[in-house]
């Protein structure tokens, strides 16, 4: 087989800059951009919103999140980031987000909402969004949840942009290139009213938690998580 | 000492459909307009006027008169633009034009008619231009704008020119249309018995306020010279605007944006003089086959930078289909504001509200701004009527949200949506929403509202009530007290 050499006798055109380098160089930017401004920041990760037992939910990553808890997880994640949220939905959506209700996890003025006419207006903004810099948060709301293709494209996106990627799933999950994956549930407890599994993790982590929401107060939203393993063996 | 040219254009509105090539102008014609409850002629060309129509006749009788004629409803607007762009026209014989809607141009010519050899020429010298572009023209010079007004559209012949001083006694022998003031005190004149505006000289000014109104000698004051009549300039609207034709037609995505680029950086230069910024752009690309296409873009906030500028039109520009190229392009600014300079970016609040602002145009843009919105709190004490949703590009954020003592839903359904309610019970004990049946574990409430009775149609008490059900969703019910049978709807979901 005839390979074309270069003078140094390696191919040029198979000398590609690795996608693992493109996201250090990335990532070192965004830890920069983000780290400056107070935000946890941990050394060779993602600057990333921290949650109980060393679990984090990584910025510049998209996570889906299903379930019928999924907006108070969502709100929970928005109260922990800083910068705008971009959240973007459907046009003539019979329900439509209180701010009223939202204002005890983060402070309603950050929320701008786009209306997408069909998925690939959604899917679009979202991945124009989650590229800017202009937005600490991107949530879409989706029916079924995105494909490889999709999600793939959302996920480069993100990675880009360094910004926090949700997409909230009504219908079915897909296989994705998603980071994580969420599965909220309410729960009937007075004490825990909600449910919080990681079904999903390319990193390897686990957990599932039982969850209170604290500190209701605009700013210092973070939810009070009790693991469920922990809570049972207590 | 003033001296004033008026300009008046007596047939505007059908020389510019004849300027613009209307083959129905060639036989009998009529400009009509909708006055008093009928369609009228306002303005008939030549040939319609040979056949017998006059202007003031309704168009019923001038097709029976005329039965050839042809019509075209009055364009105000367009005829506006028109009047404009001769006023741009006229600034060359004098700098100060006014406009005097709707056909008539007032120059301020005292000082500068010497230099057409006098006054004469000049008007001559206009009268001429005018011609060779079609348009019929009658100009009256006099010391004062109400008087150069009424010696042309009154005046004997095509050009009047009333000598300095000398305007009273000329003035004498107009009829009482000349005068400037409503239409109901002229009738009342023309009832005593006046015709000209001479026969007013012989009254004193204040009887004649104390019957016919202080209007009537505030216009003759201003025929005449007592009372100041100044020429009020119009400035120009400065035009944000470059335009570029090429020799050789192109047609290659980057050849357009370099372009594209040109202009931008010569329309910025421009707004960037004047501390502006424009929030939207358009740009006309003339193909060689197909003509123009006009494109535009939108701004979240008024912008002044090139770079933004080609980098918003790049969507536009690429779903353009150019088969054979486009050989001439005009970029224009609209929607021109003032802009608020900042210091460069230090703070990331700064840099994140810029990055922000072009994330919404670059959304904006392809989606439409109004589809980008923001809450706005509202003081109000209805549950559903505490926020409104307006277009993010207008204005800031709200600031403002107080958190609420109690609970709220995060989700709210804009109709609360009707329950089908499977055990009954204050609030039910279990029900049915979305195939799905539910069972009530908990429930606290009510909590009354009374509707605002200054807005609202429904003027029905509601009870919401907190639902925590076996399943685990918790709900906000609704309800309204007293309605037999009772009905539930679902109003939001808690988190």
């Amino acid at each position: 087989m005839f390979v074309w050499k270069s003078e140094k006798g390696r191919n040029p055109s198979l000398t590609r800059y690795t996608r693992k380098e493109h996201n250090k160089n990335i990532m070192s930017n965004t830890d920069l951009k983000y780290a400056d401004r107070g935000m946890v920041f941990e050394p060779g990760r993602h600057a990333s919103v921290r949650l109980e037992n060393g679990v984090f939910v990584a910025r510049g990553k998209l996570h889906e999140v299903c379930g019928n808890g999924s907006l108070g997880f969502v709100a929970c994640l928005v109260g922990l980031v800083e910068g705008p949220v971009i959240w973007v939905g459907y046009k003539g959506q019979r329900a439509t987000l209180n701010p009223d209700g939202l204002a005890a996890f983060f402070d309603p003025s950050r929320l701008i909402m786009v209306r997408g006419l069909n998925r690939a207006d959604v899917l679009w903004a979202g991945e124009q969004a989650l590229r800017h810099r202009g937005a600490g948060c991107v949530v879409m709301e989706l029916g079924d949840g995105p494909d490889l293709r999709e999600s793939r494209r959302l996920q480069i996106a993100a990675e880009e942009g360094g910004a926090l990627g949700l997409a909230m799933l009504a219908g079915r999950a897909q296989t994705s290139a998603a980071h994580m994956r969420w599965q909220c549930e309410a729960q009937n407890n007075r004490d825990y009213p909600a449910r919080w599994d990681i079904t999903k993790s390319k990193d390897g982590q686990r957990g599932s938690w039982r969850v209170r929401y604290t500190n209701r107060v605009r700013g210092e939203n973070a939810p009070g998580l009790v693991s469920l393993a922990s809570a049972s063996a207590a | 000492m003033r001296r004033v040219l008026c300009l008046w254009l007596p047939h505007l509105p059908l020389e510019r459909l004849v300027r613009k090539g209307d083959a129905r102008t060639e036989g009998p014609f009529a400009i009509i307009a909708e006055q008093k409850s009928a369609w009228r002629v306002t303005h008939a060309n030549a040939l319609a006027v040979q056949a017998g129509v006059t202007e003031g006749q309704s168009l019923p009788d001038a097709r029976a008169i005329c039965p050839v004629l042809l019509s075209e409803p009055a364009d105000p607007p367009r005829e506006q633009v028109f009047l404009y762009a001769l006023r741009r026209w006229a600034d060359q014989f004098s700098p100060s034009v006014a406009l005097q809607p709707p056909e008539a141009l007032l120059l301020d010519i005292a000082g500068v008619s010497h230099l057409f050899d006098g006054e004469r020429a000049m008007a001559e010298h206009i009268a001429e231009a005018l011609t060779d572009m079609q348009l019929t023209s009658r100009i009256g010079i006099a010391d004062t704008r109400a008087a150069a007004w009424a010696l042309a559209r009154f005046g004997d012949g095509t050009l009047q020119i009333a000598p300095q001083g000398q305007v009273k006694a000329i003035i004498a022998s107009m009829p009482i249309e000349a005068l400037d003031c409503p239409e109901a005190r002229r009738q009342e004149l023309k009832r005593t018995g006046f015709k000209t505006v001479g026969d007013l000289y012989a009254i004193r000014p204040a009887d004649l306020a104390r019957r016919y109104g202080i209007e009537v000698v505030n216009a003759l004051s201003a025929l005449t010279g007592y009372r100041p009549d100044p020429v009020e300039q119009s400035a120009l609207e400065p035009s944000y605007a470059a335009r570029m034709s090429l020799p050789e037609p192109i047609g290659l995505v980057s050849d357009l944006q370099e372009v594209l680029k040109r202009l931008a950086e010569q329309v910025c230069a421009r707004l960037r003089d004047k501390v502006m910024g424009a929030r939207q752009f358009s740009l006309i690309v003339r193909c060689v086959d197909t003509g123009d296409h006009v494109l535009h873009v939108g701004f979240a906030k008024p912008c002044d930078t090139p770079a933004s500028i080609v980098s918003q039109f790049t969507h536009p520009l690429g779903k353009l289909k150019i088969q054979f190229g486009a050989d001439w392009f005009r970029l224009s600014a609209e929607q021109v504001e003032p802009v608020r300079n900042r210091q460069m970016v230090l703070e990331h609040a700064d840099a994140e509200t810029d990055a922000t602002a072009q994330l919404i145009s670059t959304l904006g843009n392809r989606l439409g701004f109004d589809r980008i919105e923001r809450f706005l709190p509202r003081n109000a004490h209805l549950p559903p009527r505490r926020f409104s949703v307006t277009e993010a590009t207008r204005g800031a954020a709200g600031a403002g949200w107080i958190s609420d003592r109690d609970e709220r839903p995060v989700l709210l359904f804009q109709e609360a949506e009707p329950l089908e309610v499977e055990k009954p019970g204050r609030p039910p004990q279990s029900f049915v929403w979305k195939r799905d049946t539910y069972h009530v574990e908990a429930a606290s409430g009510p909590e009354r509202y009374t509707p605002e009775w200054w807005q609202d149609r429904d003027l029905r008490t509601r009870d919401y009530w907190r639902v925590q059900t076996e399943e685990g969703p918790r709900f906000w019910l609704l309800t309204y007290p007293g309605a037999k049978p009772a009905s539930w709807y679902l109003a939001g979901c808690f988190a």
